[in-house]
């Protein structure tokens, strides 16, 4: 009969085949698991390019800049106009576009803007008006969201009604994401 | 066989037995598909708000009716019996595809889903905002004969933000319709948005 | 390696021997043969008669394993203009109208994307097994049904078809269909009922009520 192989023998014995399991298994587990991960996170806006007030961006072949931010309660002319919910607030930011000559009318991509509250316990985050439940009467601005046509610099202002405590304890910021630049996405700070 | 050979054996064979033991015990109580998958659920109570991942609902009464006229004109009979729920809901964190997707009422084995009869009337179905809340009817046709059983003591409204409701937040709402008297007509608002 | 060759000794019963003696093709052969002279018995290799579905009768009551259907009548008619369906010019609307109720313990939806329990047979221009074009609830003509459990609802089957396709008086086929619960959904969430078999039939005979809305 065999001799028994001793415990420490057999370490020894094989302890470069060890190593490399150690290092190899592990790093199976991460390259198959890290495929799925990346392939859902790039489909969705999940890199921000942060943008500070007044700074311009280059984002999606176009220039990004915020002009303005509004704030309307249901009290005001405009709340009473657009008949907001009582405890809302109707939030206007302007954004200046300036499509660089390259591309032709028709080219440009459509985008989607969401208004996000950062910095409390939870992040919340809101639809434009178009896309939100809550429905305002009257038609609001002419463009609210990108252009896919035009050529020349112009803007747009996008309409979000949000409650009336949005933004009190955290930072809003609106992001703008276009489909064909995801994950990565435009983020920025209004003042 | 010499004995120490012999005591080796029936010691491998009993470590054997033992991994199979074990193997066997972690297969049973290893949680299936169902238990892998089921939905999280928050418990909530009659007039209380209860929060779960992406939906805030408060269930604020319950009641029996044999017909209920809703806000926009419509006034569905069945042959059975409407139990209509007062609700606010709201959407916590996102309101991407956040709609009130399960709006259920279950009686002991029975589920019985809102009715969308009404349309708009009723806020099954209806979007869900964020932070800003949706107070409206919901109505449930149920036969007659289950709601004075014995179960619906212990019935329970279920809500949650997709019409699966698995793998996120369902909000439990027990609900005691043995005790509610059976009334003959009732009107409901229109559902509205209010923030306050 | 072989162990010595089996020794019949006096003590083994002669019945023994014998068995062990007969080759064992025989015995499989023997075998299969006393079988299927059994199944004879049962019928043999005769092919199983199909069992025909029952005939019912307009107003019977159906019950089925997922859903109790009860046929009403039927009716052509031009358009339904409250609940706008309204129908391509040259085209009537045939409604086959059945109270159902849902006997499983969960609401189960009706669309015209999921096999029905109702389908009609020999009307021209309607294929077989195709799908009605809308089902409404009769009572307030609203579209999305879901059948909850035990509450009977009275439903309109519509189907759209050329106004000459049919006229009063004409007898159609109509069958009613019961699937059987098949297991939890695994994608989707809830039972999953599937197989789809004809369990009942029943002859309509349709009448007309010209651009009538008194449903």
């Amino acid at each position: 009969m065999g001799r028994t192989v001793r415990a420490a023998g057999w370490l020894r014995q094989n302890r470069w085949a060890l190593v490399i399991v150690a290092v190899l298994l592990p790093a199976t587990l991460a390259i198959t698991f890290s495929s799925a991960w990346q392939g859902y996170f790039n489909e969705r806006p999940s890199r921000p390019v942060d943008v500070a007030v007044g700074e311009t961006v280059e984002y999606a072949d176009a220039g990004w800049r915020i002009e303005g931010t509004e704030r309307f309660d249901s009290a005001s002319l405009v709340g009473t106009e657009r008949d907001l919910p009582s405890g809302t607030e109707l939030l206007v930011v302007t954004v200046a576009v300036d499509p660089h000559a390259e591309s032709e009318p028709g080219d440009a991509a459509a985008c989607t803007a969401r208004l996000e509250e950062s910095g409390n316990a939870v992040t919340r985050s809101w639809a434009a008006v178009a896309a939100n439940p809550v429905s305002l009467d009257g038609s609001g601005p002419e463009q609210k969201s990108c252009s896919t046509t035009a050529t020349a610099p112009y803007s747009f202002e996008a309409e979000f009604v949000v409650p009336a405590d949005a933004g009190r304890d955290g930072t809003l910021t609106l992001g703008v994401s276009v489909l064909a630049e995801l994950p990565r996405y435009a983020r920025f700070a209004l003042d | 066989m010499t004995n120490p050979l012999r005591w080796r054996h029936a010691g491998n064979g009993l470590l054997l037995v033992g991994i199979l033991t074990v193997a066997g015990l972690v297969l049973h109580s290893a949680p299936d598909r169902d238990l892998q998958q089921s939905a999280i659920p928050v418990q909530g109570a009659l007039g209380e708000s209860a929060s779960g991942r992406n939906i805030r609902a408060t269930v604020h009464s319950v009641a029996v009716t044999e017909s209920v006229t809703a806000g926009n004109g419509w006034a569905g009979t069945t042959p059975g019996i409407w139990v209509v729920a007062d609700v606010t809901v709201e959407a916590v964190v996102d309101d991407q595809g956040a709609t009130l997707g399960t709006a259920v009422l279950r009686i002991g084995d029975l589920v019985y889903t809102a009715s969308t009869r009404p349309q708009t009337a009723t806020v099954a179905g209806r979007g869900l905002a964020t932070g800003i809340p949706l107070t409206g009817p919901l109505m449930f046709e149920v036969p007659a004969d289950v709601v004075s059983s014995a179960t619906s003591g212990s019935s329970t409204i279920e809500l949650a933000v997709a019409s699966d409701p698995r793998v996120d937040s369902l909000l439990v709402v027990p609900v005691d319709l043995a005790e509610l008297p059976a009334q003959p007509a009732i009107e409901v608002d229109f559902p509205e948005w209010d923030a306050r | 390696m072989t162990g010595p060759a089996l020794q019949h000794t006096p003590r083994m019963p002669r019945a023994r021997a014998l068995f062990d003696r007969v080759p064992t093709r025989w015995l499989v052969a023997s075998g299969s043969g006393i079988l299927l002279a059994a199944s004879a018995v049962f019928g043999g290799l005769n092919d199983a008669e199909p069992v025909e579905p029952p005939h019912l009768e307009v107003g019977e009551a159906h019950s089925g394993l997922e859903m109790d259907v009860t046929v009403n009548g039927g009716v052509l008619i031009d358009a339904f203009p409250e609940v706008n369906l309204i129908p391509d010019d040259g085209n009537r609307l045939f409604v086959v109208r059945a109270t159902v109720e849902n006997t499983t313990t969960a609401a189960r939806r009706l669309s015209s994307t999921e096999p029905d329990p109702i389908q009609v047979d020999g009307v021209p221009e309607v294929a077989a097994g195709q799908a009605p074009t809308r089902i409404l609830v009769i009572d307030d003509g609203s579209d999305l049904v879901v059948v909850q459990p035990g509450v009977p609802v009275e439903l309109a089957f519509i189907w759209e078809i050329p106004a000459d396709a049919l006229a009063a008086g004409d007898t159609v086929a109509i069958s009613v269909l019961d699937r059987v619960y098949i297991g939890e959904g695994e994608l989707t969430y809830g039972g999953l009922y599937g197989d789809p078999a004809v369990s009942a039939t029943v002859d309509l005979e349709l009448t007309d009520v010209g651009a009538g809305v008194t449903e």
